[in-house]
């Protein structure tokens, strides 16, 4: 080849490169809200077919029965559903649907039809959703009254089951009519909802991008477009923001600094998110096959030594910079009053005394266990907070063996109870709504498995008999007494969502911060 | 020769069905995919219905011979996590690869090249020197690196191209320096070996002394007759490429088959992992049956000890 021909090849891209594009990337358009967010488990679009993060970027596009205010996590607003009435014992809960509420593409008017039929999409034999277990096992009837009326009739009792069917959670009203027409897969390509947003692309591993309708009864968008882009690597979407390719980014808390640097706003979702804690495994029923007594932590001395050796405030600073919080009942929302007892407080670092504790529990030369550490999507500091609990531990004299594994590979034997003496964390989402969530930790038909108590299943056994919310809650701080005096798991932090914001664009927009974004349908323009 | 082609060909065929044997059984060894498709909540129950559904249930000699049946159909399996034909997404994803593909060689033959010509022509000088330094820091920088610090200064900094994704010239320009910056380094110290070979030869000699014009002699007589073993090197190349880049996909947020591929066995999506590796194993037996039939027509002793 000769010199000629390869300069003339370099010269031809540079002018392909320069009629094509110019030399600067396009500055993002006025009318479009880009978002950059970690893929998620399940790239999917239709409510059943994923579970609670894959429905991230389809919140726009479909709409629920209630809905969440941002600002208050209130979870009890109208949304589909315009009114309902729970019956006295809280299994019969009737929907009057909102009349004249269009799906997109002209698939007709959403009735309560198309509310059956996503109840029985979600509890289907495909389905995989978060809550489809749950729904499963408590859904006994769902009935069309008539064409803006339906009933859902439970099981057992649950006066909170407004919080499963929010904009927080799983219960996307789909198209009938398109699915049966299309079939899931093609309806699966482009999903009619009845969201402020309609899908118009979908470049599988790249993003989706959304069109705002031009009239909607809930909110007619700001932004034009909105496209959700899925990207791995934390470094690439702070670029991202930098370069003014995404508006809106999930924000690694260690990156912080570097937009704030820069110019742009680092925002923290309004309500945490995400609780991480210890379970300290084998507190399990003594008729389980599994239950050994001779586990160190059985002792109540010894839990409590523990929980006090850890030094929570320098994990919060050093680990979290600063944007967690310390808890004390994990899965209970710290900001619910009725929930709480203000007699709770973090449990407070006292080396000493968690020595004395020890020596008295017949461990004064401490004792070695087994610590399973894995990572978990959304919490990078989830294996550093095993190391660091291996180190505050080491102090009292606990050594933990640190066994790196996969969350995946855990989950069954802690679900089987196959897990006694060996500790591990967990991270899970915080809801407002708290008792479905606890009953998954705290009992022993729980799938977490984190404690199992006489006490407890007697508990469980009175909520699930009331549908009195003052009783309920009554009973929840019960739990958490139980829980937090017997010192049975290590509280660690509840953590905010963080995200990091072109300011100079993106004007107001509030989140829960729960599974991350929530409400951009109301993001606004500066 | 059709019995040997044939032979080559049942082979071939051997080889995939056994590769395909080990994927499915390491896919499986690595955990069970309902692990990850299913919530945390999920109960034993569901786990029965899931597997079912998926027929994760049945016995493993089963499962592979139904595999094996529809993989001779074309169906390689639907995908756990995208709820599509395996097949139908490597296919989706193969544009973007081939398209990296192609640009990261070209920058690694544009900038390699001339380097490489120059280096062996100024043979201990200082321009050498930098041809081997350059050398050397693009086969010990990791690419992961590269591509981050590549981004910093020509997206964040400079603001000239644009950080991730696709959809127009400029978006190649990064992943594809990042890509082909490796092989730079490799192309480069092939080219300036086999130059110094070159112009040393008894040729090359002759045509000096015949008067041709230095320019002439080095980019014309002795860069085609140095030629031979970087093209070798780059044709391996093009063949590792085509697979995709994991690092510099995840990095660029670039959607080939590197990025599908690592997705697939983060999430244990069995199907979409055994349709990659299956496809892998097919174009390196297809090359090879090439190779194998191409020898045949240029040596002939190989036709006749067939």
């Amino acid at each position: 080849m000769s010199c000629k021909r390869i300069s003339s090849a370099i010269l031809s891209v540079l002018a392909l490169w320069a009629v094509t594009d110019g030399v600067r990337p396009a500055p993002a358009d006025a009318q479009r809200l880009v978002v950059a967010g970690a893929p998620p488990t399940h790239e999917a679009t239709l409510p059943h077919q994923g579970s609670i993060s894959q429905k991230l970027p389809t919140r726009v596009v479909f709409e629920y029965l209630t809905d969440v205010d941002a600002v208050t996590w209130d979870f009890e607003r109208p949304m589909l559903a315009e009114r309902w009435q729970m019956s006295p014992d809280a299994k019969t809960w009737t929907f009057h649907l909102r009349k004249g509420v269009p799906f997109h593409d002209n698939y007709g008017e959403m009735t309560a039809d198309d509310v059956k039929f996503s109840f029985e999409l979600l509890m289907g034999k495909d389905a995989i959703a978060s809550t489809t277990s749950a729904w499963r096992k408590n859904v006994d009837k769902l009935e069309v009254v008539d064409r803006h009326t339906f009933r859902l009739v439970l099981k057992n009792p649950d006066p909170d089951v407004l919080f499963e069917l929010s904009s927080a959670r799983e219960v996307q009203i789909v198209s009938k009519k398109q699915i049966e027409t299309m079939g899931v897969d093609k309806a699966s390509q482009k999903p009619a909802g009845t969201g402020p947003y309609r899908l118009a692309e979908w470049r599988r591993g790249e993003l989706m991008r959304f069109q705002a309708l031009d009239k909607h009864w809930r909110v007619v968008p700001q932004f034009k477009e909105l496209v959700y882009r899925f990207v791995a690597e934390d470094a690439t979407r702070v670029a991202m923001l930098r370069t003014g390719e995404a508006d809106i980014i999930e924000l690694p808390r260690a990156l912080k600094k570097d937009i704030e640097g820069a110019g742009f706003e680092a925002r923290r979702a309004l309500w945490p998110g995400v609780v991480v804690f210890g379970i300290m495994g084998g507190q399990y029923l003594k008729d389980r096959p599994t239950y050994n007594p001779k586990v160190p932590w059985l002792d109540r001395r010894v839990r409590e030594a523990m929980n006090l050796a850890v030094n929570r405030k320098a994990m919060i600073e050093h680990l979290f910079l600063g944007e967690a919080q310390a808890t004390t009942v994990p899965v209970v929302p710290s900001w619910v009053k009725e929930l709480n007892n203000p007699a709770w407080k973090p449990y407070p670092y006292d080396v000493e005394r968690a020595k004395k504790l020890l020596a008295e529990a017949g461990h004064a030369n401490g004792f070695t266990a087994e610590w399973r550490a894995y990572p978990m999507p959304g919490i990078p500091e989830m294996v550093s907070v095993s190391e660091t609990l291996q180190i505050d531990l080491a102090k009292i004299g606990v050594k933990l063996d640190l066994k790196l594994t996969e969350f995946q590979t855990n989950r069954p034997q802690a679900r089987d109870r196959k897990l006694p003496g060996i500790g591990f964390l967990h991270r899970t989402g915080i809801p407002p709504d708290p008792a479905s969530h606890m009953t998954l930790f705290y009992t022993a038909g729980g799938i977490q498995g984190a404690i199992e108590l006489p006490e407890l299943e007697d508990l469980f056994v009175r909520l699930n008999k009331t549908a009195d919310p003052k009783e309920r809650a009554k009973i929840l701080r019960s739990v958490g007494d139980v829980v937090y005096n017997g010192y049975h798991v290590i509280p660690l932090v509840d953590i905010y969502a963080l995200f990091g914001v072109n300011g100079k664009k993106v004007g107001t927009w509030k989140t829960t911060g729960y599974y991350s974004f929530t409400h951009l349908e109301y993001a606004q323009k500066r | 020769m059709q019995r040997y082609l044939l032979r080559r060909i049942l082979q071939g065929f051997g080889t995939l069905l056994v590769i395909s044997l080990i994927v499915f059984l390491l896919a499986r060894l690595s955990g069970d995919p309902l692990n990850i498709m299913l919530s945390e909540e999920a109960s034993k129950e569901d786990y029965a219905i899931a597997a079912k559904h998926w027929g994760l249930d049945r016995p493993l000699t089963e499962q592979y011979l139904t595999f094996l049946g529809n993989a001779f159909r074309g169906d390689l399996g639907t995908s756990i996590r995208l709820r599509r034909p395996a097949l139908e997404l490597v296919w989706e994803r193969l544009p973007a690869t081939l398209q990296l593909a192609g640009a990261s060689i070209f920058v690694s033959l544009v900038i390699a090249i001339p380097i490489g010509v120059l280096s062996a022509v100024k043979r201990d000088t200082p321009l050498d020197y930098i041809g081997k330094v350059i050398a050397l820091i693009g086969q010990s920088m990791p690419s992961f690196w590269l591509g981050i610090v590549l981004i910093w200064i020509f997206a964040v900094t400079l603001g000239w191209l644009p950080a991730s994704g696709t959809g127009s010239f400029q978006h190649f320009i990064l992943p594809a320096v990042a890509l082909g910056w490796y092989q730079v380094a490799a192309v480069m110290r092939l080219v300036r070996s086999a130059m110094l070979d070159v112009l040393d030869s008894e040729y090359v000699k002759l045509a000096r002394i015949k008067g041709v014009a230095e320019r002439s002699v080095v980019w014309k007589h002795c860069l085609r007759n140095a030629a031979i073993p970087p093209l070798t090197y780059i044709g391996f190349i093009v063949a590792v490429l085509l697979t995709g880049s994991i690092v510099i996909e995840t990095v660029f947020a670039w959607p080939g088959i590197g990025l599908l591929a690592i997705d697939a066995v983060r999430y244990r999506d069995f199907p979409v992992v055994q349709t990659v590796v299956l496809l892998y194993a097919a174009k390196y037996v297809i090359i090879n049956l090439l190779v194998d039939v191409a020898y045949v027509y240029v040596d002939p002793r190989i036709r006749f000890q067939r």
